[in-house]
């Protein structure tokens, strides 16, 4: 577990300049954050009704066909982890990897609609190998992915394949970590950007949904533990460290920290990064799914009680923060809280954060629901989380 | 030939000849030494004595790392190591014995190696180095730390235990000798004379690749050494000699593909590849494929790495998961009807929930451990020409037995 150094009084400290300098740079307050709707439906497997399921949902949003008819769309997928990494003897997709089938539903959806070309995208850990060869050790046939529609192509974003240089992506908003980031290319090359996600808590984070699973479009090259000094490294290795620790600068080709006296502390660093990641790379089409998923964290790699569960739900929408708002309430969480209620108890919060730079608001009120009703679909990871913290507590005192 | 021999390098802490009674009821059956006493007493009882530098007939003697995750000494603590992807650095004895029986099929293979100074009086780092001998088919010469051969010539409890624990798996692996003949299963071969340490280091890194190959010295390499691979790679920095190229070429010409280290002159593709990659030049060749290194691969690590990912994990043979630092070794009896998983866990804590994906068409499994050694059955789970199996916690060892 990460022992934190940083006392209280420094880190309020710098959350205190950071609203300063929001204020001076003229930022408008969250009330003014769009607010768009989101689809909500209940989807019990990855079965025959997936892919109605998802239909009716992107019809509730407008249609695909006026977000990417002709378009390039990038979509990036989660892969957390190793591929040989498993929550028991669980497949990785039916706990904490984007499950294939919602990846090829979507992707047969959007070529119906007009899509022109889909590229996939994901960086997986630490390797410079093709997303299909990590998808083959996940015992994943890439395949029934590639085939799901025409025009279907991966690409590992995690270094700069075979571009010559990598993209550079302004933060908007000037960034709270970051001014701009270093991409491959993909996140620049394309018309629309879809975030394919997971629904799950995530230890660093609190939830990872739609907008934490953009944290993975940082190249290991310039980000990771493998990073090279002045220019990126040719082949990625390791986690993003330099993102969450914050115990050295990214390579220095690349735009570095807005504030290095700010707190080397990853329940701080995390949530204002991917808040500039998603700034900087905007979210069209956001797709969290929660047929099967786990509880607990991001993957079989966090040391707390994990459970793989099978809420049978899925959300989408257009506006990231909207849409993991109302997953958070799906969790049972208040999409309102913030650092220190759960599932914010020791970092700040994502959602609030991208709200106060005006992505969009977390305020339910505010955000129109499509299709089933968040009480129907509730599935109580908030629960769940209370009692295996009071069983902890119970079992340290 | 198998051996039946269980060979002890005698401590030297162990100067009274009553001290071959600890090696009653025991499998160790050989020990070497040049305690004379100790040597004419243990002649006496029917045990084999030989020189500790001198391998008996058929036997070829291989001096050994000592097995297990690496550690990076800081003073008083230590810290695993890491392998050029963040993963634990394992040293392991898999490559070398695979190395020595494939140019003497004919001898057994013994390891001697000390073991680390001070083993504490724990017993996993014997397990481990017995293991990762008998994964391929090899023997540790048991030999003590000076510590541990003390307290247990001095009867002490703990000591005698650990003993009990050594003995016992090196019985496991004495009852289990039939595995030693069955054959690997391979997707690659690797042809080449190892003369360099590079080309022995391309050896190491893909036994930790999780891929399974086949060695092939090029002094021994004839059509049937090639037969059922899809691959084959040659690691070495020189082109072989002609007439082995010209056997590779009619390897990858029959539909293999062949992955050279080095760029080999005069070799023409028919027409270029679909197949991309950023070091290698992939051609067609015949019916199958040649990649030649658009620079020489001196990199053993990026040309293991490679080699898999040309060949492609779609045709691996095993696939893990939740296994950690491992080595593995498939094979199969000669009339392929049974086969077998062996498998070596480096961590000193159990591997929980290991599954394990087996390529191939099997009826049934079991599963044996030096701590449970009769084999128990295991669930198994029918893939697209597969098996998936999960295994309950393991130490140090599991054997997967399979029938067809």
């Amino acid at each position: 577990m990460y022992a934190c150094q940083y006392t209280r009084r420094k880190w309020l400290k710098a959350a205190a300049a950071t609203t300063a300098w929001m204020g001076s740079s003229g930022f408008s307050p969250a009330a003014a954050a769009p607010a768009t709707t989101v689809s909500v439906a209940r989807c019990p497997d990855y079965g025959p009704d997936l892919v109605p399921t998802l239909d009716r949902m992107f019809d509730q949003l407008g249609g695909l066909g006026r977000l990417v008819a002709g378009k390039t769309v990038a979509a990036k997928i989660n892969l957390t982890g190793a591929p040989s990494y498993r929550l028991g003897y669980y497949p990785c997709e039916d706990t904490h990897y984007t499950h294939p089938k919602v990846i090829g539903a979507v992707c047969y959806l959007m070529a119906r609609a007009g899509a022109r070309r889909i590229r996939l995208l994901e960086s997986p850990w630490s390797t410079a190998d093709s997303v299909e060869e990590y998808l083959l050790q996940a015992n994943w046939e890439p395949r029934d992915i590639l085939n799901s529609a025409p025009n279907v192509e991966f690409e590992n974003t995690n270094f700069l394949a075979n571009a010559k240089k990598y993209s550079r992506l302004n933060v908007p908003h000037g960034g709270l970590m970051f001014p701009a980031f270093d991409l491959n290319h993909s996140y620049a090359d394309c018309d629309v950007f879809v975030s394919l996600a997971k629904m799950k808590e995530h230890a660093t984070a609190g939830v990872t949904l739609s907008m934490k699973n953009c944290f993975g479009m940082t190249p290991a090259t310039i980000y990771g533990t493998g990073a090279g000094i002045d220019e990126p490294s040719i082949l990625p290795k390791g986690g993003r460290t330099i993102v969450h620790a914050g115990n050295r600068q990214p390579s220095k080709s690349a735009p570095g920290e807005l504030h290095p006296e700010s707190p080397r502390v990853d329940y701080y660093r995390v949530p204002r990064t991917i808040v500039d990641l998603v700034s900087a790379r905007p979210i069209d089409l956001a797709v969290v799914e929660a047929v099967r998923t786990m509880t607990g964290g991001e993957g079989p790699w966090v040391r707390e009680k994990l459970t793989r569960v099978e809420p049978g739900v899925i959300v989408a929408g257009t506006n990231c923060v909207n849409v993991d708002a109302v997953c958070m309430s799906v969790m049972g969480f208040d999409p309102m809280a913030d650092r220190g209620a759960p599932p914010f108890e020791v970092c700040d919060s994502t959602l609030r954060l991208a709200e106060d730079v005006g992505l969009g608001t977390r305020d339910l009120k505010r955000i129109e629901i499509a299709g089933a009703r968040i009480e129907d679909v509730r599935f109580d990871f908030a629960g769940l989380r209370r009692q295996r913290r009071a069983a902890k507590k119970e079992t340290a005192g | 030939m198998i051996s039946d021999r269980t060979p002890l390098l005698w401590p030297e802490a162990w100067k009274a000849p009553t001290t071959l009674d600890l090696l009653n009821g025991t499998v160790i059956n050989c020990i070497a030494t040049t305690n004379k006493a100790v040597a004419a007493r243990a002649a006496e009882s029917g045990l084999q004595v030989i020189e500790p530098h001198v391998p008996p007939p058929g036997v070829s003697i291989l001096e050994g790392a000592i097995a297990g995750i690496k550690l990076d000494r800081f003073g008083s603590s230590a810290a695993v190591s890491a392998g050029p992807t963040g993963e634990p650095w394992v040293n392991s004895n898999v490559w070398p014995v695979r190395l020595a029986r494939a140019r003497k099929p004919e001898n057994t293979v013994w390891i001697r190696t000390q073991p680390p100074a001070n083993t504490g009086g724990a017993a996993f780092p014997y397990s481990v180095m017995i293991a990762d001998s008998a994964l391929t088919g090899a023997k540790w010469m048991i030999a003590l730390d000076d510590p541990l051969a003390r307290a247990i010539g001095e009867g002490k409890p703990a000591a005698l235990a650990t003993w009990k624990k050594i003995t016992s798996t090196a019985a496991y692996f004495a009852y289990r000798s039939h595995l030693n003949g069955y054959e690997p299963e391979a997707v690659i071969g690797i042809v080449s004379d190892f003369a360099t340490s590079s080309e022995h280091e391309v050896l190491n890194l893909v036994t930790r690749s999780g891929q399974q190959y086949r060695v092939i010295p090029q002094e021994r390499l004839t059509p049937m050494s090639l037969a059922g691979l899809r691959a084959v790679l040659a690691p070495a920095l020189e082109p072989p000699p002609a007439p082995v190229q010209a056997r590779l070429l009619e390897f990858a010409t029959a539909g293999g593909l062949l992955i050279n280290a080095a760029p080999w002159a005069d070799v023409h593709g028919s027409a270029p590849s679909k197949e991309t990659h950023p070091r290698f030049t992939v051609v067609a060749l015949g019916q199958g494929m040649i990649a030649q290194p658009k620079q020489p691969m001196r990199d053993p690590y990026v040309l293991a790495n490679d080699a898999a990912i040309l060949v492609s994990h779609r045709h691996d043979l095993l696939r893990f998961w939740n296994a950690g630092a491992i080595s593995a070794y498939y094979s199969s009896s000669p009339d392929r009807q049974r086969a077998a998983v062996q498998m070596v866990f480096y961590s000193n804590r159990p591997a929980e929930d290991v599954a394990l994906r087996i390529a191939g068409n099997y009826r049934t499994a079991t599963i044996s451990t030096p701590d449970a050694p009769a084999p128990a059955r295991l669930q198994t789970e029918q893939q697209d020409g597969a098996i998936e199996v999960h295994l309950p916690a393991v130490a140090q060892y599991a054997a997967i037995e399979l029938e067809a």
